[in-house]
C-alpha cells in the first residue's frame, strides 16, 4: 500500500511525542496547506518556505510532499483569501501543485519546541560557528577567540556565500561573545554578556527592543556591540536539512531530501 | 519637497491671517518659544486630527524648555543628538523611537537581553499569532540535553526512540533572577540629553498620515521624480526606462544608503512604473500594488510576506521587481519634508534636518 501524507504526519506526531514534544492541534501553522492526508507520497522535500521555486524543484526531483517551515501563501496564517487577490502568480502556483499532485504540510511551531531546535543549530552551522564554542548545550551562546566585528561579519559572509548580509556596529569593535537567533526569534543585543547577535531578521524599529539603534548608540559611546542579520530564509533554511535527516528514518519507504527555497535578495553595487 | 513647503506655506499664511497658528496668543511675548509651544503649533497645523493614543509624544527633556533650534531626524541616535547640539538646536523631532523600543522608555526593560527583544517582533505583526514556542527567545540557561549539532558535518539522525531529548521548556522559564548591571548605552544617552538639556519629541503617526505621504514625496524629490508623478496618491511614478539593477544603484546613491538596500527580481528587467510603499507594510499592500507597477520600492517588509511574494512572481518569469530600502532610511526623506514644513510653522527658530543614515553596512 502506498504511503499517504496522513501516515507521514501521524509518524511525525508519534516520534515527536516520544521525544517529548506533544502535538498541539490548535496551531494554525502546522497543518496541511495544499492537498491532504489521502495524497499518495512519492517522496518528501523539506524546505524553508513553500516557495514556487521549492515546489518546482521538488517536483522535478520526483518529490510531491513538501514540508516547509514557513508559509506557502505569503502570510503566516496561510490565509488563501489574501493570496487569491493576487492576479500574477497565485493561480499559476495552485495549477502547478494540482497538476503535480503536490501535498504541503507545514512544520514550524513543533520544530521550535524540539531540542535541539534545528533552526538554531542550523543557523550556527550556516554561519560557521564551531559547536565546541557553544557555552552549554542549546544555550545558543558562543564564545570565540577575540576578533573584530568586521572580521566576524566577513567570515559569516564567506561561510554563507551570500551577499545580502546586513551589519550594524563599529567594524573595529572587539567581540568574542555571540548569541544566535533563528528567523524572527532573534535575541536582543543588550544582554550584558553578549557582544554580537547573529540572527535572521527583525523589525528595524517599533519592537519591544530595537537592537539596530542600540548598537548604533553603543558604537558612538565606544561600547563594543554588533548586530549581524543574515536573513530569515538564510537563518532557517539549513535547519530544514537537519529536519530531512530527522525524517529519513521515520519514512524509509520514500526518498527525503532538503530542497532550498531559493535566494531571496540580491544587493546593488 | 519644495513644492510641499510652498503649498503648505500658502495654506498656513491663509490660516495665520485669521489668527491661526502663526498668531499664538498663549505664548509669552519675548520669553521665547518652548518645546511645548512648538508641539501645540504642530498639533494645530498638521492637518490631521490629533490623537493622544499614539507614539507621538515627548520622549526626553522638559517641554517647558525654551527652544534655540529644531532638528528633525529619521531616528534620534546619539550621533544625531551630538550633531544637533553642534548645530545649536535643543529640540529634536524624530520619526523613530529614541530608546530602542516602541514603548520608548528611558530605562531598559527588565531582564534585558534575555529572550526578549527581538523575539516579540513576530507577535506584534498583525495576523501573526504569537505562538509561544515560535516567539520565545532562547532560554538563558537550558536544561541538560544533547549537543546542538551545530557542526560543519551534519549531525547523525537520531535513533528512535530518543528519550534523552528533554521536553521543551515553557517560554519565560529561564528568566534570570540576578539584577543585571546598569545598561551603559541607556546611561550614556540619558547623560548626554541631560547635560545639553535636550528635548526629544517623536512625530511619526500623525506626520505620515498627511496626504500625499511625506516619505513618498521626499523620496521622489531625492530621486528627481516629482515630474514623473503618475497618480493622485503620491505613490506612483512613471520614470524613463531603466534596468532594475541600475534603479537599485540610483536609490542607494541618492538616498545615502549603505548595506540596507536589497532587491528581488531579474536585474536586467526594464522598469518604468515605480510604486512606493513607505514605512512598514504587509503583504496586502504589495499584492494590491505590484500588478500595476514594474517595481515596488518599499521601506520594510516581512521576509515571509512581501519578499517571498516577489520571489514567487520573479520565479514564475514575470518581469516584476521589489526593492527594500530599509525603514530608517525610508523615514529620512519624510523628515526632510517635515523640516521644510516646520520652518513655516515656527519661523522664530532655525530648523534643519539631520539624517540618522543607514544603520546597516555589508561585510567585505
Amino acid at each position: 500500500m502506498a504511503l499517504t501524507a496522513g501516515e507521514v504526519v501521524n509518524r511525525i506526531k508519534a516520534v515527536m511525542a516520544v521525544q517529548g514534544v506533544q502535538w498541539n492541534d490548535g496551531t494554525t501553522r502546522d497543518r496541511f496547506k495544499f492537498g491532504g492526508p489521502d495524497t499518495s507520497v512519492t517522496g518528501i522535500a523539506t524546505t524553508f518556505m513553500g516557495t514556487f521555486e521549492a515546489i518546482t524543484k521538488a517536483s522535478e526531483l520526483g518529490l510531491n510532499m513538501i514540508i516547509p517551515h514557513e508559509d506557502t501563501y505569503w502570510n503566516d496564517a496561510d490565509n488563501t483569501l489574501i493570496a487569491e487577490a493576487d492576479p500574477l502568480v497565485y493561480q499559476k502556483k495552485i495549477d502547478f501543485m494540482t497538476k503535480h499532485n503536490v501535498v504541503i504540510f507545514r512544520i514550524h511551531d513543533h520544530m521550535h519546541r524540539q531540542r535541539p531546535d534545528f533552526m538554531f543549530s542550523g543557523t550556527a552551522r550556516e554561519v560557521g560557528l564551531d559547536p565546541a564554542t557553544e557555552t552549554a548545550p542549546n544555550s545558543h551562546r558562543f564564545v570565540i577567540p577575540e576578533t573584530t566585528l568586521g572580521e566576524l561579519a566577513a567570515r559569516v559572509k564567506k561561510a554563507r556565500g551570500d551577499e545580502a548580509i546586513r551589519v550594524v556596529g563599529d567594524p573595529g569593535a572587539k567581540v568574542r561573545r555571540i548569541a544566535t537567533g533563528a528567523g524572527m526569534a532573534t535575541p536582543a543585543v543588550n544582554a550584558p554578556n553578549v557582544d554580537v547577535v547573529i540572527g535572521g531578521e527583525q523589525r528595524e524599529i517599533e519592537g519591544t527592543f530595537d537592537s539596530p539603534e542600540y548598537v548604533m548608540d553603543a558604537a558612538t559611546l565606544g561600547i563594543p556591540k554588533g548586530w549581524i542579520m543574515i536573513g530569515h530564509n538564510m537563518s532557517e533554511e539549513s535547519g530544514m536539512q537537519e529536519m530531512a535527516d530527522w525524517l529519513r528514518p521515520i519514512v524509509p519507504e520514500v526518498k527525503v531530501l532538503h530542497v532550498r527555497a531559493g535566494k531571496v535578495y540580491w544587493v546593488p553595487k | 519637497m519644495t513644492e510641499i513647503s510652498r503649498r503648505d506655506f500658502v495654506a498656513l499664511a491663509a490660516v495665520a491671517a485669521v489668527g491661526g497658528p502663526m498668531a499664538p496668543n498663549n505664548e509669552r511675548a519675548g520669553a521665547g518659544v518652548t518645546a511645548q509651544d512648538i508641539v501645540d503649533r504642530i498639533r494645530k497645523s498638521i492637518g490631521v486630527e490629533w490623537s493622544n493614543e499614539t507614539v507621538d509624544s515627548f520622549k526626553a527633556g522638559d517641554p517647558s524648555t525654551v527652544v534655540t533650534g529644531v532638528v528633525t531626524t529619521s531616528m534620534a541616535t546619539l550621533d544625531v543628538l551630538q550633531k544637533a547640539v553642534k548645530a545649536g538646536a535643543n529640540l529634536v523631532v524624530t520619526a523613530a523611537p529614541t530608546f530602542y523600543s516602541r514603548a520608548d522608555l528611558s530605562a531598559p526593560p527588565a531582564g534585558r537581553g534575555f529572550g526578549g527583544g527581538g523575539a516579540a517582533g513576530r507577535g506584534q505583526v498583525p495576523g501573526r499569532g504569537a505562538g509561544p514556542a515560535a516567539t520565545a527567545g532562547p532560554p538563558a540557561a537550558s536544561a541538560s540535553g544533547p549537543g546542538t549539532g551545530a557542526s560543519a558535518p551534519m549531525p547523525p539522525a537520531p535513533a528512535l526512540p530518543q528519550s534523552v531529548v528533554p521536553p521543551a521548556q515553557p517560554p519565560g522559564a529561564a528568566v534570570p533572577t540576578a539584577t543585571p548591571p546598569p545598561d551603559p548605552v541607556y546611561a550614556g544617552k540619558n547623560e548626554f540629553i541631560a547635560k545639553h538639556q535636550l528635548v526629544v519629541f517623536r512625530l511619526t503617526h500623525h506626520w505620515n498620515q498627511r496626504k500625499p505621504d511625506p516619505r513618498a514625496r521626499g523620496l521622489a524629490a531625492a530621486m528627481n521624480w516629482m515630474k514623473y508623478d503618475a497618480g493622485d496618491d503620491g505613490l506612483r511614478y512613471e520614470i524613463p526606462a531603466i534596468t532594475l539593477e541600475a534603479l537599485a544603484g540610483q536609490l542607494k546613491k541618492n538616498l545615502g544608503t549603505r548595506g540596507g538596500i536589497r532587491a528581488i527580481g531579474k536585474r536586467t528587467m526594464t522598469v518604468r512604473r515605480v510604486g512606493l510603499l513607505p514605512g512598514y507594510t504587509m503583504i496586502q499592500a504589495s499584492i494590491a500594488m505590484l500588478p500595476d507597477v514594474d517595481v515596488i520600492v518599499a521601506g520594510e517588509v516581512q521576509e515571509w510576506e512581501s519578499a517571498t511574494y516577489a520571489q514567487d512572481v520573479a520565479f514564475a518569469g514575470l518581469e516584476k521587481g521589489f526593492i527594500s530600502i530599509g525603514r530608517v532610511v525610508n523615514e529620512a526623506p519624510g523628515m526632510q519634508v517635515c523640516a521644510d514644513w516646520l520652518k513655516t510653522v515656527i519661523p522664530e527658530v532655525p530648523v534643519s534636518f539631520i539624517s540618522a543614515g543607514d544603520p546597516y553596512w555589508r561585510p567585505a
